[in-house]
């Protein structure tokens, strides 16, 4: 029924929806953009290729590693966060170049420029949509846990945070820490579905992507981060003819967003069913002269 | 180490150009307090723009290049109208104004590629790429003219802010925007002039990096490299942006020569880290704390 | 988990919009053109499918192979290792193409060699040179990689060769891009020759893509006063270090270089570049190559890449007569076709494949020097022990 094409695009959308949503966390809760998150999962994947290419240990396992790593690699942007985001976002750049640069001067450990592969296709799509599944759910017990409640009253209002004694830099350490966890994984899954890796895979281009994926979504929306990692991995195989193009689209739609609509295609609320169903009440209610003024409540199941 | 003078000389070259894009990109930052990374589409406005002018021949090459920073301040206007305005009337978050300069930045990068193609373009030799020997270094003349240049319009920055009546205004507004506001400052044509002055600035930059580099849709990634500068600097202060970048440029050439070529990024990115470390606010940089 | 469920339907959407085309056995036989059509490659990648388009027309016009048409199916790289790999997982699934002819980009190819095996389908790069390629890191050979032309060791050696034993140059400084498969392994490769010849690499530096400013380098390069600058590197690069060398006041050394140039390099340093030595893969003062080339000029925009346009000529040609030859289209057949052709009529001469590595045998480089506004054909070298 589906060619191995299409589940091959279906695996990579499950890859890049593990990454945004961790990124969600970081960008979308607690209101820090990074440049630089494909760095995270350049170390969680060429970790996990290593460690399963010559040191023999197990697909989960290096996943698990993978993201591991990465989480630990984070704790060099520490020092960035007790400033202003901006010096994050380009502190970010820095390190995704950087990581990058590690990479190519890997030697005979990671194969520099000329790459390291000898992995097997492991990542198939029902591993893949399980691990998407996984981080989804871990992610909404997070968000909805005091800490997510924490990281966005740091997004909201950094002062107001600090006079109610929160410590905002180690809240958006952990923010961060567990972003790069996220990106490790899905840098591991991808080291297993393309079999093959070069640094130059892992570029400012795709941290772009993933962390404007969070924004079309909408700041503060899970189910919004999702639908746009869907959107915007698909678009590109939907559209290949228009590829110089679709750069040009995705730039300009960026702009549009944030202008017109800063909160996203989801705002702050969650897909549910709930919300569709108010939603057509709403209209037909609107429809009806004098609406009853009532209010439900909104959005978040 | 008999080659450091020269690569002190290499490293002043690299820096001076970082320190005439990191300038515009401070001073929008001291105004409203966010990084404007759409400063890289001004810069290849620019570089663009006086290729086309020269090649056609139609204009003395000085005229063109005038122009061409002409249009990039426009276009800077015209971006600070459209894509931040309703940002800071809705508000103003710096999420958000660091997004929309990146999708602006990303749009018109891709924009030109597709529309006008990735192959770089060459400009037309004005200067000869001969350089000037004194006690065994080597300065290029092209060099001392893009020097030059920079130091002309960093001076002429300085004269403005310093005499006259709308600089004095905008020194008001990077103290405190609101207040200058209070104070009878029109602040919408006061952002716009600030954004015309970040729009010369940079596209006089894409020129000079056109001339020596040659003229590519990537060109504004060298932006990048002005902002650590900038940071390193201290973000907010202009002689911190000019000090910090040519201290950049000058690390970069040492590093790639006398420590290692492979990892020069890498070594520059700790060094940044460390800084931020050890003096947050950079080299010359004032810190004022958010206020409530 | 409510929200992924829609996330997959709306995939599912998204998807079934896309892929709508059905398996066709009995039209045209589609042959897959891997090319880079955007970003800086472009510059070989749109010669060498347009050539293909205009190959592929002749042979129809001359009557097509086994009562068919060959169509050129045309796959955008975009210059990235996974949108390569997703364009040829499409065109596999959705036009059924019978092989997969290009790139010249050796990680492009590297990347997408796991989906030509999955697919059963043979795999010809046009240029990519690196060893990886065709073989695993264990000396084992990919049963469905195959080149038609030579490899990065060779071309190093070919280097080291010629400025050794033509030139008579005993040391020599290699500036590198730290960040290309290519750039690093012609480096290795002329290292290990030119060493074992005897004459000595005073030093490696390396430099990042993007990056601008060469001085920092060639200033120590030049402090060690090498008799040979080497620049295994891509065009725009060579133009941007070759006129900040000579600004710096590098005029006796020897600069050369590997198929990474151009003759568009030219246009930027001309004047810099005046004597300096490029590693090709065929002249273009060959008649057949220049009458090739003269095809491609007056169909479409004129190109200097006549090499890229020689091979995807004569890519297309082979693979067309290894069709026909066979009988069939069938994947396994033309492989082994392929893997065993000997002394194989291709455009400029015979092709014989090495089983053992898939590489062609008996491949000699050229060598061309920067004179005046071109690059003039100096002599065709294979090194000699």
């Amino acid at each position: 029924m589906f060619s191995s094409y299409m589940l091959s695009v279906i695996t990579l959308i499950c890859i890049n929806v593990v990454a945004v949503t961790g990124l969600a966390l970081l960008t979308g809760f607690t209101g820090l953009f990074s440049f630089g998150h494909s760095g995270f999962m350049s170390i969680g994947a060429y970790a996990a290729a290593i460690l399963f290419v010559k040191f023999n240990v197990p697909y989960w396992a290096v996943l698990l590693l993978g993201g591991v790593a990465a989480c630990m690699v984070s704790g060099i942007m520490y020092p960035t966060l007790r400033l202003k985001g901006d010096y994050f976002a380009i502190a970010a750049l820095g390190f995704g170049e950087s990581v990058r640069l590690i990479m190519d001067n890997g030697g005979n450990l990671t194969g520099g420029a000329r790459g390291f592969g000898g992995m097997p296709t492991l990542t198939k799509w029902p591993g893949a949509l399980l691990v998407a599944a996984l981080a989804l759910i871990l992610m909404r017990n997070i968000i909805r846990s005091r800490f997510g409640r924490t990281l966005i009253a740091i997004r909201e209002d950094k002062i107001a945070a600090q006079s109610m004694g929160i410590n905002v830099a180690r809240n958006q350490y952990f923010a961060l820490a567990i972003s790069a966890f996220y990106c490790g994984v899905a840098g591991a899954m991808f080291a297993f579905f393309m079999t093959y890796l070069q640094p130059m895979m892992f570029d400012v281009a795709k941290s772009t992507e993933l962390s404007s994926s969070v924004v079309f979504g909408g700041i503060g929306s899970l189910s919004g981060s999702v639908i746009a990692a869907v959107i915007l991995t698909a678009i590109p195989e939907i559209f290949r003819p228009l590829m110089q193009w679709r750069m040009v689209f995705y730039g300009l739609a960026l702009v549009l967003t944030i202008v017109i609509k800063p909160t996203g295609l989801m705002g702050s609320k969650e897909l549910s069913f709930s919300f569709a169903k108010q939603f057509v009440r709403k209209i037909t209610s609107a429809s009806k002269r004098g609406s009853r003024g009532e209010s439900k409540p909104k959005g978040k199941k | 180490m008999s080659t450091l003078f020269q690569q002190i000389i290499n490293g002043l070259s690299i820096g001076s150009v970082y320190a005439l894009i990191a300038v515009g990109y401070s001073l929008v930052y001291s105004i409203l307090s966010f990084s404007n990374f759409a400063h890289s589409s001004f810069l290849i406005m620019g570089a663009y723009t006086g290729f086309f002018l020269i090649s056609t021949n139609l204009m003395p090459p000085l005229l063109a290049i005038l122009l061409a920073t002409i249009v990039s301040g426009l276009f800077a206007i015209f971006i600070e109208r459209f894509a931040y305005r309703p940002i800071r009337a809705k508000g103003g978050k710096s999420l958000y104004y660091i997004i929309a300069s990146l999708g602006i930045s990303i749009f018109f990068e891709n924009f030109v590629v597709a529309a006008i193609g990735a192959n770089y373009r060459t400009y037309p030799s004005l200067l000869p790429y001969k350089a000037i020997k004194f006690w065994g270094l080597r300065v290029s003349i092209l060099d001392l003219v893009c020097a030059g240049i920079a130091i002309i319009f960093l001076i002429l920055l300085e004269f403005f802010l310093k005499r006259t009546k709308v600089g004095m205004a905008i020194r008001a507004a990077a103290f405190d925007l609101t207040t200058a506001s209070l104070m009878g400052v029109n602040v919408n044509f006061l952002l716009s002039v600030v954004f015309l002055i970040a729009g010369f600035l940079a596209g006089i930059a894409g020129v000079v990096l056109g001339i020596k580099y040659t003229v590519y849709p990537q060109l504004g990634s060298l932006t990048t490299k002005a902002f650590i500068g900038a940071i390193l600097g201290g973000l907010g202060s202009l002689p911190g942006a000019i000090i910090g970048s040519v201290c950049l440029g000058v690390i970069e050439a040492c590093t790639a020569a006398f420590i290692s070529s492979q990892l020069r990024d890498l070594i520059v990115f700790l060094i940044l880290i460390i800084v931020l470390i050890v003096r947050p606010h950079g080299i010359m940089g004032v810190y004022v704390d958010d206020k409530v | 988990m409510k929200r992924v469920a829609i996330a997959i339907f709306a995939t599912f959407i998204l998807i079934s919009a896309a892929s709508v085309y059905g398996a066709d056995t009995t039209g045209p036989i589609k042959i897959g053109y891997l090319a880079h059509l955007t970003g800086d490659a472009s510059v070989w990648g749109i010669p060498e499918t347009n050539t293909a388009k205009m190959a592929a027309e002749e042979i129809n016009a001359a009557g097509g192979i086994l009562g068919r048409k060959i169509e050129i199916v045309s796959m955008d790289s975009r210059s990235n290792a996974a949108d390569a790999v997703n364009a040829v997982k499409k065109a596999v699934a959705e036009q059924n193409i019978v092989a997969v002819l290009g790139s010249n980009w050796s990680g492009i190819n590297i990347a997408t060699s796991s989906v030509c095996a999955e697919a059963k389908i043979p795999q010809i790069s046009s240029y990519a040179t690196a060893v990886k390629v065709t073989m695993n890191d264990d000396g084992s050979v990919r049963p469905w990689a195959f080149r038609t032309c030579f490899m990065d060791p060779y071309q190093g050696k070919v280097i080291a060769y010629y400025l050794n034993k033509e030139l008579g140059k005993k040391t020599a400084a290699v500036l590198y891009d730290i960040g290309s498969d290519y750039s690093t392994g012609l480096t290795q490769y002329f290292e290990d020759n030119f060493t074992k010849l005897g004459g000595k690499v005073l030093g490696k530096w390396a430099y990042k893509a993007g990056d601008v400013d060469f001085r920092p380098q060639l200033t120590q390069i030049l402090s060690k006063k090498p008799e040979v600058l080497m620049i295994p590197i891509t065009y725009k690069d060579i133009s941007l270090v070759v006129r900040q060398a000579r600004e710096l006041g590098m005029e006796d050394t020897v600069i050369m270089g590997g198929d990474g140039a151009s003759p568009a390099m030219l246009a930027m340093a001309g004047p810099e570049l005046q004597g300096s030595y490029w590693v090709k893969h065929v002249s273009p003062e060959d008649p057949i190559v220049a009458g090739i080339w003269k095809k491609y000029d007056a169909k479409y925009k004129p190109s200097g890449e006549y090499a890229n346009i020689y091979k995807a000529y004569e890519l297309v040609y082979f693979i067309a007569d290894i069709i026909k030859a066979s009988g069939t289209t069938n994947g396994e057949t033309i492989r082994k076709a392929i893997e065993n052709c000997k002394d194989f009529k291709i455009a400029d001469g015979l092709l014989t494949m090495d089983p053992k590595t898939h590489n062609p045998l008996n491949k000699s480089a050229v060598i061309l020097q920067a004179v005046g506004k071109e690059l003039k054909f100096v002599t065709k070298y294979a090194p000699v022990d």
